[in-house]
């Protein structure tokens, strides 16, 4: 598991080898961390007006593997296709 | 009251599902109307009321999560907060869900005009655990905060009261966002750099536009640029937004985006309460089900088979009493009226093709309806989000299949459902392919020539119909995502919006709303197409027949006057006469003469001129083929009974079972109807698109039905 943060969110591309996890290999029931986001600018802006900015807390609600994953973040449910949950880097919180 | 006193102008403003629309039918009622936003999509709604005697105009802005202006919906609500310069702006924020809501907020305080929260849902935010603390929130954001329940309709006239309030201005000034020390000092030059009245006029705070800039909004930049001095401030702009990012490692948008949630959860660390996490239990339960890896498929096929059902099994009577209706109409008009071009133009031109748009309205009020009750439910999100998996492997988005389905209907609302997809190019690559699925108007085109070629199969040849058409826009969103419209779909990401029991009244005024754009925009278009084919089908008028009908007539009638034949024999005879009347007629009016003159093309299909007016004809609506076919072959069609047609077709040695499908697939793929045409050319605002789409369909049909027919003569079929 990927855990080791450089306690500053950072949103560009960033040299250097990537953190292994992402959202689409999140876990049912989990509550992760969103530290970073590797897509365009429109789509960031996006997801942050949508309550996922970076440090925001949320538990997966479904994740098969396959199709969009679902989550919970800030009371709400949000669906995230599968090629966008690739670029959203997460690390576990600890419960 | 004074009537000639400007009315206050309110904007409605709000996340998607935060009961936005719930509080702006509370406040206009009946008196609403709908309209669109000049040259896009997205719907424009405006209501008046009157408050202590104060005239209200109120706007619903389109709901979105940000003032950011990536999407059609943002820009629409910015457009109107910035260039329309509402005296209010209302922003409805969603109790349960108030960190995310006031993100909006933020932004919407920034340009500078008065801004009121309307903190709604409130209840339902308590029991579930969220309480606010309202009178110190309002302090925090310094706004006028007023709890209101818009499905209960509580707080509406408390909302009212401090809308005006809030215009008579005592003093409150709303918190702004401190983006720190480097960016606030950045913000400080470009505004310096806006220099005296030019830019910083607008009413807007200048700061905002500065902050725009910074965060590099292409929108803003552009009015910026258009102006005296635009590009010194544009250049202070750019250097700014390097330093920050240099400076950050980070871009200047997303650290703003940081500092609007820090500023944020400040103020409800103070105002709200988190009594434990009740979350919206039976919603929960209810999307285990629902978005279910394995079950959400077969769940949502059930779901959408039910609707259609429905709204074809409902919609069934109405629509035989509206025909029925027509009928007598025209009947009544045709014996009353003196025979001539005039009444023929009102008969076979005005109310046939008006007449044949309002047929379909039961459906189409159903249909909307059923979409009303998915969306208001919450439950059409899910359906996207269970589609998502399938139409993103073919290359749409998860929201495609719904105009997809509505295509089965008709493709005149499917068009307009294409309005749910955000992202422009899968919202046309659906619509080019939405006209394959196969709409109510071709079924009865499907029946006649089924019925007369496979009398024992012919269930199984229309379905085959429709699952060609399936198949056929499946390889053309390939093949025009490899070509035209290169690239993946859009991204998918929804909210998924706590399930609701939704209210009738919204309901029918979003079902209402929605029938009313059909009927008017079809309404207006088929009624001049109508007269122009009926035009086609009627001049140049023949007087000379190649045989005497008329005093052949004349025999019949003296024969049973003299008792030598029945009165049923002279009347079939006298139908039979007027029949060959009407296909001599049509073959020398400009349509027959079309129809000739494209033989040619048609040739190398197996069809002949015939065929060929009736495609032509079909374009007014497709199951105008049907009764234009009639005409041609002289079958004087009487109550609906195509028995005496369908014998006249099979029996003509010219068509074969090949020419008879390749005539199908034909009548399937050719280009939309006018009525579907005209719609598309509103929904899309591009001519551009429009001949494309009437190009492709037209050379797609061409070939298809080319290769069936020649292909299957190869293969010895015949």
């Amino acid at each position: 598991m990927f855990t080791s943060d450089n306690g500053k969110t950072t949103m560009s591309d960033m040299p250097g080898p990537k953190p292994a996890l992402t959202l689409g290999g999140a876990k049912v029931g989990k509550v992760y961390m969103l530290i970073g986001f590797d897509g365009g600018h429109h789509l960031r802006e996006k997801i942050y007006s949508m309550g996922l900015n970076s440090g925001a807390h949320f538990r997966v609600i479904s994740n098969p593997g396959f199709g969009p994953v679902s989550l919970e973040v800030r009371q709400t449910r949000l669906g995230i296709g599968r090629g966008m949950a690739a670029e959203i880097r997460i690390k576990e919180v600890e419960p | 009251m004074n009537h000639s006193e400007k009315p206050i102008v309110v904007a409605l403003a709000g996340n998607p599902n935060s009961g936005k629309t719930t509080i702006f039918n509370n406040l206009t009622g009946a008196n609403q109307h709908v309209g669109n936003y000049p040259g896009v999509t997205v719907e424009k709604k405006e209501g008046f009321l009157t408050f202590r005697g104060r005239r209200i105009k109120v706007i619903d802005l389109p709901g979105t999560y940000s003032l950011s202006a990536h999407s059609l919906d943002e820009v629409i609500a910015r457009n109107v907060i910035i260039e329309d310069h509402p005296d209010v702006v209302v922003d409805i924020v969603d109790a349960s869900n108030i960190e995310r809501n006031l993100y909006l907020t933020t932004q919407l305080v920034e340009p500078g005009l008065p801004v009121v929260i309307a903190l709604n849902m409130s209840d339902m935010a308590r029991d579930r655990g969220v309480i606010t603390d309202e009178k110190h929130l309002a302090q925090l954001l310094g706004l006028r905060v007023v709890p209101t329940v818009g499905n209960k309709r509580q707080g509406i006239d408390d909302l009212l009261q401090a809308v005006i309030e809030t215009i008579g201005g005592n003093g409150r000034r709303p918190a702004l966002v401190n983006y720190g020390r480097e960016i606030e000092a950045e913000l400080a030059k470009i505004a310096a750099a806006f220099g005296p009245a030019e830019i910083s006029t607008n009413g807007h705070r200048p700061r905002w536009m500065a902050l725009k800039l910074l965060e590099g909004d292409t929108e803003v930049s552009k009015i910026i640029e258009s102006r005296p001095g635009g590009n010194r401030a544009l250049a202070v702009a750019d250097a700014g937004r390097k330093r920050i990012e240099t400076l950050f490692g980070d871009s200047a948008a997303a650290l703003v985006s940081d500092r609007r949630y820090g500023f944020i959860s400040g103020a409800c660390s103070e105002a709200v309460t988190l009594t434990g996490q009740h979350r919206h239990a039976l919603s929960d339960k209810i999307d285990l089900a629902l978005i279910h890896p394995i079950l959400g498929l077969p769940i949502f096929a059930f779901l959408m088979w039910l609707m259609f059902n429905l709204t074809f099994t409902l919609g069934e009577k109405p629509m035989g009493w509206i025909e029925t209706g027509i009928g007598m109409l025209s009947g009544f008009l045709a014996s009353s009226l003196p025979p001539g071009l005039p009444t023929s133009l009102l008969v076979d031109g005005v109310i046939a093709g008006v007449g044949g748009v309002i047929v379909f309205l039961p459906n189409v009020m159903l249909l909307f309806l059923a979409i009303a009750v998915l969306e208001d439910t919450g439950y059409m999100a899910r359906a996207a989000f269970v589609m998502d998996r399938v139409m993103h492997k073919i290359g749409l988005h998860g929201k495609s299949f719904i105009p997809m389905l509505i295509g089965f209907g008709c493709t005149v609302p499917a068009y307009m459902a294409g309005r749910i997809i955000d992202d422009k190019t899968d919202r046309l690559v659906t619509m080019h392919v939405t006209t394959f699925m196969s709409c109510g108007a071709r079924l009865p085109v499907y029946i006649l020539v089924c019925g007369a070629f496979w009398p024992a199969h012919a269930g199984n040849v229309v379905f085959s119909l429709y699952v060609l058409g399936v198949l056929v826009a499946v390889g053309m969103v390939k093949l025009l995502r490899r070509t035209r419209f290169k690239g993946m779909s859009a991204p998918f990401i929804m909210e998924l919006p706590p399930y609701r029991v939704p209210t009738l009244r919204s309901l029918v005024i979003h079902m209402w709303e929605r029938s009313w754009m059909y009927l008017r925009k079809a309404g207006t278009i088929i009624l001049s197409i109508s007269i122009i084919i009926w035009f086609l089908m009627t001049f140049p008028v023949k007087h000379e027949f190649s045989q005497d009908y008329r005093s052949m007539v004349q025999t019949a009638q003296t024969a049973h006057a003299q008792g030598t034949i029945s009165a049923a024999d002279m009347q079939t005879e006298t139908a039979r006469y007027d029949a060959a009347i009407g296909a001599e007629r049509i073959e020398y009016s400009f349509a027959g003469r079309l129809g000739k003159f494209i033989e040619p093309i048609l040739k190398p299909l197996g069809f002949d001129w015939r065929l060929g007016i009736a495609l032509i004809s079909g374009v007014a609506a497709k199951e105008v083929v049907v009764s234009t076919m009639g005409t041609i072959y002289g079958v004087a069609e009487s109550g609906g009974e195509s028995g005496s047609l369908r014998r006249t077709i099979a029996s003509d040695p010219k068509y074969t079972k090949l020419t008879a499908y390749a005539f199908l697939v034909f009548v399937l793929l050719y280009m939309p109807c006018v009525a579907s045409m005209a719609v598309f050319l509103r929904e899309t605002g591009s001519v551009k698109e429009l001949l494309f789409q009437f190009g492709y369909t037209l050379g797609l049909a061409w070939g298809m039905a080319l290769i069936i027919y020649q292909g299957g003569r190869l293969l010895g079929l015949a």
